[in-house]
């Protein structure tokens, strides 16, 4: 009571609670409170093993945080009796039983007297391990990384070598199907967070000897592997060089996937495009490898990243050219009209309607007064609220899990649509256009494509609202132009079609399949097919 | 150097040489002029182009004995020939101002009847402006890309008014005075000979020098082709006396084949379509006089010449949209003498300045 009283009347100093600010390190922020982007800081962990098993034991410690990080397991052993050494391995992600039998037992078994401390390491190698991966290394960033990899490092006193032994027992889903690109009649498998298991079933695909798959560091302080996978020989040298130029310029705190890194490697920044092909089909990726292109695999990502791409890589699915000529040309066809139809139909709509309703036909035009009779709303914005209720529709169906997210859709689908209508929130006739257009983009296989599309469409329809057929004109020409001068690492988002290229992708008319060698020449690769 | 040219190949840049040559064909006309004796329309287009494919081969001849791969190469250090460049830069600006200003007409006159020209052009300022930015890689690749949905539109166009063509309303045909086909096709030079200018001025881009020779040929003689039967299509359409009084033929045209089947009302889509192709058009011509202006004066950004280019041509639309004595002069003048500015100056460009043989004696 009598502190309230104090409180009350005293000008005192609050109590100060307590708050994180970003700038307690870099002073002042400026007046946008922009920083300039800053070259991420690695751990110092660079330079060579010492010959000191206790100077080596200390830096471990210090590197991993060993007094407060119970992770790391540094085990002191006597090799046959004789020899200190330091077994040292990540709880969980090395697999325990991996490391007594085949690490621990025959050290304590193995006869070294009369070995130098030197030949340790190759002696122990050659005589006690009976694994089939060992590497020897006198780098500490090396075991670093082996040891976060969740392989186990093998230090001996007297020796400047370390021995790394492949111990990776970590949990990793297992390969199961596609979530989000299902096929018919294309195969069943998708990729896991497990780049090796990734790597696995692209070989599996492709049993060629020229197929490398090049493992690098992704960048960054987090030390995330990536995997250029590619066919040696047929991949354009020039391509493949600029790729690991902007990898090599990733320097970065952030966990990396790949669509971190498509964002991070790619020219246009602010184009709704994606520049980079994302599959979670094996069989995609392989097939795009075949082609001269190069796919992209990051640890603990499920999804391939493959480049270079072009729009007519958005509109094909993986199954296209499983199915025969015509029905493919059919369904090609379709597809092209449902891509066209969820970008220029809403748009189209309201200017006809709101600028030249001279252009549609007296029947029609009754139907859209009829049913716009009680409806409050303005045309432009009836439209422009159902698609962004579309687009909520959509969003909230994909991140709730299993059949929820059905439901959702079609609860949103039709209780939704059927509410609205009979609120007088919006009409018929906007709603059928509104549903046109869902299915057509749905009929996109790219679901960054699908998004992409989104964003055109309401600036299309915020145009056409404002100038009818003039602002769609303007619109779309705009946004074709800013598409024509775009490139996915160098290659133009229109090729085959502007720049012209021999290979015709299977964009409107499926040709039929012939028995050719080589590959697509987009990209120009070593080997073309003739 | 920021003058993003970029690099095309020889069908970009036929597509985008044949949309200019038919747009300046068709919708860069007087009618008053070019319907005032007669129906031959159609014959002074085809005269017009054989006209400017020979001063395009000259040119053509001319960068192969010098060594050079544009226009810029050409006009060289000369003072005298940077002068020369200036007319040619006008005639560029001109020659993309008057599709865009048919058009706008169009617009104002029968699709938002009663609009100011000036809302208009607040749509097209942009456009121009963002294309020319992003340069001659650009435009050529749209205009490739829109290519074929223009010429099925445009033949479309051409096979639906079958119905309503008579042969009989071609004539009169002025065959009788060839001088006079000639000099009407040599007035029409600013709308035949553009396209190949500008196709000169971005020579570089197109990588080979008969890469350019064969694209330009390919493009004139199709889109001289494409433009020769629209006029005549809309010279079987319209009698002469009622086309020298028309505003908008092309679009008079699509309302006749509308009225025809009303069911099938796509007369302003097409329109519109027709007018992203002027656009393009226009953007290509202005690209190229914007590089004109960069390589003979020395200017290392394209850019703002760009917007100062595209800010002129719109300003010039909207000021000769205006019915005054002194813009119906100009108008006049545009359409009949606008041909000095691409007959004269290129000519003497073409010619070379013969050096004097002087010894080292006759020098000391």
């Amino acid at each position: 009571m009598k502190k309230a009283i104090r409180n009350l009347f005293q000008f005192d100093t609050p109590y100060r609670r307590f708050e994180l600010l970003e700038t307690e390190s870099e002073g002042t922020p400026s007046f946008f409170a922009r920083r300039k982007a800053e070259k991420a800081k690695h751990p110092k962990k660079s330079g060579k093993i010492d010959r000191k098993l206790k100077d080596n034991r200390a830096w471990l410690t210090e590197v991993f945080c060993a007094a407060i990080n119970t992770d790391l397991i540094l085990r002191a052993i006597r090799v046959g009796g004789r020899t200190d050494a330091l077994v040292v391995s990540m709880n969980g992600m090395a697999d325990d039983a991996k490391i007594a039998d085949f690490i621990l037992r025959p050290a304590f078994h193995l006869d070294v007297s009369g070995i130098p401390e030197e030949q340790l390491p190759s002696y122990f190698c050659g005589h006690a391990l009976s694994m089939y991966e060992t590497e020897r290394c006198d780098e500490r960033e090396a075991v670093v990384s082996a040891i976060l990899e969740g392989r186990t490092a093998i230090l001996f006193e007297g020796a400047r070598e370390a021995i790394l032994c492949d111990t990776r027992g970590f949990v990793s889903r297992p390969v199961g199907e596609p979530q989000n690109e299902m096929t018919i009649l294309g195969p069943k498998e998708a990729f896991t967070e497990n780049i090796r298991t990734n790597v696995t079933l692209l070989r599996r695909i492709l049993k060629r000897p020229d197929f490398v798959c090049e493992f690098r560091d992704a960048g960054g302080t987090n030390g995330t592997k990536l995997v250029l996978a590619y066919l040696e020989g047929t991949v354009n040298p020039a391509l493949l060089r600029e790729v690991k130029r902007r990898l090599d310029a990733i320097s970065t705190s952030m966990r990396l996937t790949v669509g971190r890194i498509e964002q991070l490697v790619e020219d246009y920044t602010y184009l709704p495009l994606p520049q980079m092909l994302k599959t979670e089909r094996p069989d995609r990726a392989a097939s795009a490898v075949l082609d001269g292109r190069i796919a992209l695999l990051v640890e603990g990502c499920p999804i391939a990243g493959v480049l270079p791409i072009t729009v007519g890589t958005l509109l094909m699915s993986g199954e296209d050219l499983d199915m025969r000529q015509p029905v493919g040309t059919i369904v090609q066809m379709i597809r092209m009209l449902g891509a066209i139809l969820s970008t220029y139909l809403p748009a189209y709509f309201l200017a006809l309607a709101l600028h030249h309703p001279g252009q549609l036909s007296s029947e029609i035009l009754e139907t859209v007064i009829a049913s716009r009779a009680m409806v409050f709303l303005p045309l432009w914005m009836e439209m422009i609220f159902l698609l962004l209720v579309f687009q909520l529709v959509r969003e909230a169906g994909l991140r709730v899990p299993g059949a929820i997210g059905h439901a959702i859709g079609i609860i949103g689908g039709l209780l939704l649509g059927q509410a609205a209508v009979s609120a007088n929130i919006v009409s018929t006739v906007v709603l059928i256009i509104v549903a046109l257009t869902g299915l057509g983009n749905f009929a996109i296989p790219d679901y960054s494509a699908q998004i992409a599309t989104a964003y055109y469409r309401i600036v299309l329809c915020i145009a056409a609202t404002l100038a009818g057929l003039l602002g769609v004109t303007a619109a779309g020409l705009c946004a074709t132009a800013v598409m024509c001068s775009a490139k996915s690492f160098g290659v133009p988002f229109f090729t085959p079609f502007a720049p012209v290229a021999k290979h015709r992708e299977h964009l409107l008319f499926r040709t039929r399949l012939e028995n050719a060698a080589g590959t697509t020449d987009w990209t120009n690769p070593k080997r073309r097919r003739v | 150097m920021n003058l993003r040219l970029g690099a095309f190949g020889k069908q970009e840049t036929a597509a985008t040489v044949l949309l200019c040559t038919f747009f300046g064909g068709c919708f860069s006309v007087d009618c008053r002029t070019l319907f005032g004796q007669g129906n031959a329309s159609w014959l002074t287009e085809i005269i017009a182009v054989i006209q400017a494919l020979l001063l395009f081969e000259a040119a053509v001849w001319a960068l192969r004995v010098r060594g050079g791969s544009d226009l810029s190469a050409l006009i060289g250090d000369s003072k005298l020939k940077k002068a020369l460049a200036v007319p040619l830069m006008l005639a560029l600006v001109l020659a993309a101002m008057l599709p865009l200003k048919s058009f706008l007409l169009t617009m104002t006159e029968f699709v938002f009847a009663g609009s100011r020209s000036v809302a208009a052009c607040l749509y097209l300022l942009p456009c121009l402006f963002l294309l020319t930015v992003l340069g001659a890689e650009t435009i050529v690749r749209t205009a490739r890309i829109f290519l074929p949905i223009l010429i099925l539109s445009i033949l479309a166009a051409l096979v639906s008014g079958i119905g309503e063509y008579r042969f009989d309303r071609i004539f009169p045909i002025p065959i009788g005075n060839p001088f006079r086909l000639m000099s009407e096709a040599g007035s029409a030079q600013l709308r035949a000979a553009s396209p190949l200018l500008a196709l000169l001025c971005v020579g570089e881009g197109t990588q080979d020098r008969m890469a350019m020779r064969s694209a330009g040929r390919i493009g004139t003689i199709a889109g001289g082709a494409l433009a020769a039967a629209a006029l005549f299509a809309l010279a079987m359409m319209f009698p002469y006396s009622e086309l020298r009084e028309m505003s908008a033929p092309f679009y008079r045209m699509l309302i006749e084949v509308r009225a025809e089947n009303p069911t099938l009302r796509l007369d302003r889509a097409v329109l519109f379509l027709w007018l992203a192709g002027a656009i393009l058009c226009a953007a290509f011509y202005l690209y190229a006089a914007c590089l004109l202006f960069c390589r003979t004066f020395g200017v290392r950004d394209a850019r703002p010449v760009a917007l100062c280019v595209s800010g002129l041509a719109v300003t010039l639309i909207l000021v000769l949209q205006y019915d005054t004595a002194a813009t119906s002069a100009v108008r006049g003048h545009l359409y009949r003498d606008a041909w000095a500015l691409i007959g004269v100056p290129v000519p003497l460009i073409l010619l070379k300045k013969r050096r004097r043989k002087t010894t080292c004696a006759a020098a000391a």
